[in-house]
């Protein structure tokens, strides 16, 4: 159980370089997927802590994402700021943005707030469309070479190799969010609002927070998914990105814990891009998969895991 | 010692001229490889399933006939699914993985301008037979060209003239859709309609909107000679019946992307002389006779898988494509390259339809005739107006 | 008044598949969005019914009938596959039945539109009121009008509409009752699917018959459903009527491009206004 201590902030650093640069021995293709792949973890990590950990259901992930993509580009191609500003700042602001979605749908919950976050995406879509020589309009904005001083070109390779490392900081990072008081007071606010109050944690802060905080990772991931494709374009940030991204956290469990986060897109994502010689299959491929697990595992992945882990143990103890 | 040393070096450029010419992605002494990106699922399924039947027969036809040069054609298909995450994957994987020696373009708009920006970086020969958006010819690349359909452009430019000389509108309603062909086809339209000295008036409107009460009823009050619509062939089919049902009497136009024979059936009567356009070619694809009914038959002949409401419009023109490319294929020879393929795309296509050359008799002349040359790679900018008459399109002389 | 019964007769196909969601919501508490697709499968079944045969009692029934097998077949997911999961796995269900319907339409027609004919009356206009009115938007808007009142009626007045009832709001002492649990959810996920056929049947006229067409009309007709009050089959009806409106006059005066988000906008401040919708069910909270 020893090793198990070095949570460390170096120890799960080195543990993403070493992923990354594994990955980076991939051939081209194989990594745009694997990259390709990371970013829809970081979102699904992000959506569960939301969904899962603070209750919120939220459409809004593809408008996080459009704001994080389109952010950047805008950010160096038109105002021309050096990449390592532009995405911080990318970033903070779509937490704040989510922040103020937060604040407005306080007092909204369940399948109300659905709805209202899906008016924003189709807000921020409309935006973009119309948004004229600063959006690009329906045609989109193209990623331009990207560079860090002193530092090679940032290739689409580099960037998905990149892309793994945020992966494992960012799965790390939400696991000890859910870990500390803020995350538990989340779970407190999802499972019995009146009784958290009672307890004196600020319903409203939590929910304000959780949406900060979920908001600014999905904008990250938004931003590389834009590096990565090379373009921004209205029709990648549609209402069926948000539908896909929620399928993913219900797959994935809801029960707080973030394993299923990090399966049910190799699952759901990564099999049926694999498998594209299934071609015009894939809807019925992804449609099946999707009922499958939802039969066979009802409480996501998570649970299940749970459980395995749960029944591995008291295994052991009896052995002993 | 001269004869050895001669002989040396012979025999080395020929090892080194095997070894790069077996280095050259997709082709081996019997095969060509050539990607295509289509949408075989999503919303735009009906263009790449139409497209690949077209690319199925003549791949047949040609590998009937031993292939190119003794090698045979060889097709990957990628689905994109018609969007651009889809597009720029396919791209990829095609460049990257597949290893093709060129890149088939059959995906839409969507899927096609996103990836523009890959194969600029990385010089691939990208054949763009279908996408019809601006950026595609925007901005020269040495490395794509444009097929089948031409750019709105000069399609906005054949359209507006035929609207002009044909029927001198006072008054033009046209209905404008959020698709990037529509936003950057209608305000080129008008302004070509106000020269004519025709007043204007655009009502905006989503593809896939299915009421249209509210833009009927300010375009009867507008009361219009002409109603140019732009917009998808599903659209179409749901505008037209809306606008005759409100007692417009207007002539209706619709740009080529309504040009498909669903438009007709969908509205039933109230398409009855509804003009539109398509860059097929001289006969539409329901015509039985001639040139295309050589086609239609071929499709029996080689037994195409044809899957439902297959084969439509785009059936003919990728047919007609790869048969450009095909030609470009064979004029390099053995010493197939990349450089070598568009060299000869650059300067030895200069009006080729498939099954007017000898080389290529055995092939259904459908298409109009493609052009390329080193500064201009838009290879078709031919435009056939079309009118519907008891369902079934006819050209329009 | 073209623009206002255009805008009814739209509304009053968005307050069908609205009623019907919030039917199935009451009941079972899951929103089922495979409803669209459900009025998409029922569209189809007319097309084809009606090329074949000219009755109109028969086209009806039958496709009712595909839309009573298509909520069946939901609750059948709903319930007997999946009830160990929590109420958002069912919902997700619904969707990977929205999913695996528009994948085998699309497989089976392809995405290129088929055409239906009018239900009964034909493409005729009649002259009410001064104007010249499409007679088909008038019959929806009857149709739909009844066909509220029909639930009203059987949801307040009939035993088994009590019996509904008293399931959505507590099973297991309903079950004490002697009620059959089971069937009497089954039953609303029924009438909701029937609910959805008859608007398959109202709306393929105008709009043609293809395998996405039921993502367009489900999600006004969610929106609707949730302005007017998610529990309520009232709050249902004047919410679709008044999304159909707000659609229509929101693409005169702000042009079409314009009409989502101008929905959206009200939407929220509907909302804002009234968190709970415009028309609320009283029910008590358990804490």
């Amino acid at each position: 159980m020893n090793l198990f201590r070095k949570n460390s902030f170096l120890a799960i650093f080195f543990l993403g370089l070493s992923l990354a640069v594994i990955a980076s021995l991939l051939p081209s293709y194989k990594l745009f997927l694997i990259g390709q792949l990371s970013v829809v973890i970081i979102v699904t990590v992000a959506l569960t802590v939301l969904m899962g950990g603070a209750g919120l259901l939220a459409l809004s992930s593809a408008a996080f994402m459009a704001v994080g993509a389109y952010g950047a580009v805008i950010c160096i191609s038109t105002f021309n700021l050096p990449l390592l500003v532009a995405v911080p700042l990318v970033v903070v602001f779509g937490g704040i943005f989510g922040g103020v979605l937060g604040f407005i749908t306080l007092r909204m919950s369940g399948f109300y707030l659905a709805i209202a976050t899906l008016g924003l995406l189709q807000l921020v879509l409309v935006g973009l469309k119309h948004g004229g020589t600063l959006t690009g309009g329906g045609y989109g904005l193209v990623v331009p070479l990207l560079s860090i001083p002193f530092l090679p070109e940032l290739t689409v390779e580099r960037i998905a190799s990149f892309s793994v490392l945020l992966m494992v900081l960012v799965v790390d990072g939400s696991r000890k969010i859910m870990r500390s008081r803020i995350g538990r007071a989340w779970l407190a606010v999802r499972d019995n609002e009146p009784a958290a109050q009672m307890q004196g944690i600020n319903i409203s802060e939590m929910k304000i927070l959780a949406f900060i905080y979920s908001s600014a990772v999905i904008s990250l991931a938004g931003v590389l998914h834009g590096f990565l494709l090379g373009v921004t374009n209205p029709n990648a940030y549609m209402v069926n990105l948000s539908i896909f991204h929620i399928t993913l956290v219900v797959v994935g469990g809801m029960t707080g814990s973030l394993v299923g986060a990090v399966i049910a897109p190799i699952i759901l994502y990564f099999l049926p891009e694999l498998f594209s010689a299934l071609g015009e299959w894939r809807d019925f491929f992804y449609g099946s998969i999707l009922m499958l697990s939802l039969v066979f595992m009802p409480m996501g992945i998570s649970s299940k895991i749970q459980l395995l882990k749960t029944r591995l143990l008291s295994r052991k103890n009896i052995q002993l | 010692m001269k004869t050895f040393r001669f002989f040396s070096a012979f025999s080395l450029l020929s090892l080194f001229n095997l070894a790069f010419a077996q280095s050259v992605p997709g082709v081996t002494d019997t095969e060509v490889k050539i990607g295509v990106h289509l949408s075989l699922s999503g919303p735009a399924s009906f263009v790449g399933q139409g497209a690949k039947v077209g690319i199925a027969l003549a791949q047949a036809e040609i590998n009937a006939k031993g292939g190119i040069n003794g090698r045979k054609l060889v097709f990957n298909f990628v689905d994109d699914r018609g969007s651009p995450d889809g597009g720029v994957t396919a791209a990829r994987k095609l460049v990257d993985e597949e290893n093709t020696f060129v890149v088939l373009g059959s995906g839409t708009s969507s899927s096609t301008v996103p990836v523009l920006p890959y194969f600029e970086r990385n010089g691939v020969p990208y054949y763009v037979s279908l996408a019809s958006d601006p950026q595609v010819m925007g901005k020269f690349r040495r490395n794509v060209y444009s097929g089948a359909t031409s750019t709105q452009i000069v399609w906005g430019t054949s359209m507006a003239k035929f609207v002009n000389d044909n029927f001198k509108p006072k008054r033009v309603a046209m209905m404008q859709c959020d698709q990037a062909h529509c936003i950057s086809g209608v305000p080129l339209v008008k302004g070509m309609l106000q020269t004519g000295g025709a007043e204007v008036s655009v009502f905006t409107y989503n593809s896939g909107d299915t009421d249209f009460t509210g833009q009927v009823q300010q375009i009867k009050s507008f009361n219009p000679d002409v109603v140019f619509i732009y917009g998808l062939a599903a659209d179409g089919g749901r505008i037209l019946p809306q606008v005759r049902r409100a007692g417009i009497n207007a002539i209706i136009v619709g740009d080529p992307a309504l040009g498909d024979p669903s438009v007709a059936r969908v509205a039933g009567s109230a398409a009855e002389n509804f003009y539109t356009f398509w860059s097929g070619g001289t006969q539409f694809i329901d015509d039985k006779s001639g040139p295309m009914g050589q086609w239609l038959n071929a499709l029996d002949k080689f037994s195409i898988e044809r899957p439902a409401n297959t084969p439509n419009t785009y059936s003919t023109m990728l047919y007609a494509d790869v048969y450009v490319i095909a030609e470009a294929i064979r004029l390099a020879g053995k010493n197939l390259t990349r450089d070598a393929f568009m060299t000869n795309l650059d300067t030895k296509i200069n009006g080729f339809v498939a099954g007017k050359t000898p080389e290529w008799n055995f092939a259904s002349p459908v298409g109009f005739p493609r052009t390329f040359s080193p500064t201009d790679h838009l290879g078709n900018r031919s435009l056939q107006a079309l009118i519907s008459v008891g369902g079934v399109f006819k050209p329009v002389k | 008044m073209n623009l206002l019964f255009g805008g009814l007769a739209l509304g009053a196909v968005y307050a069908l598949l609205a009623i019907g969601v919030v039917l199935i919501f009451r009941a079972s508490g899951v929103v089922n969005f495979a409803q669209g697709e459900l009025m998409m499968v029922s569209a189809y079944v007319y097309v084809f019914v009606s090329q074949h045969f000219s009755t109109p009692l028969l086209q009806l029934g039958v496709a009712l009938s595909a839309g009573l097998l298509g909520g069946l077949l939901c609750y059948c997911v709903a319930h007997i596959l999946l009830p160990t999961g929590s109420k958002i796995a069912q919902v997700i269900g619904t969707l990977a039945i929205l999913i695996l319907l528009q994948a085998s339409a699309r497989y089976l027609f392809t995405d290129v539109p088929l055409r239906a004919e009018v239900w009964i009356f034909g493409d005729r206009n009649v002259d009410l009121f001064g104007n010249s009115l499409p007679i088909n938007s008038i019959m929806i808007l009857g149709i739909t009008l009844i066909s509220t009142v029909a639930i009203f009626y059987w949801q307040g007045l009939t035993l088994y509409g009590r019996a509904v009832r008293a399931v959505a709001e507590d099973e297991w002492r309903a079950a004490l009752c002697g009620i059959h649990v089971k069937s009497t959810l089954a039953v609303s996920w029924a009438v909701g699917g029937m609910l959805a056929g008859l608007a398959g049947i109202l709306i393929s006229p105008l709009i043609g018959v293809f395998p996405t067409m039921g993502d367009s009309i489900l999600l006004p007709a969610l929106i609707g459903a949730v302005m007017g009050g998610f529990s309520s089959i009232l709050g249902g009806l004047i919410g679709g009527l008044a999304l159909g409106l707000i659609q229509t006059y929101a693409t005169v005066f702000f042009g079409g491009s314009m009409k989502e988000v101008i929905t959206f906008l009200i939407f929220i401040a509907v909302m804002l206004w009234r968190p709970t919708g415009l028309f609320t069910v009283q029910r008590s909270r358990k804490v």
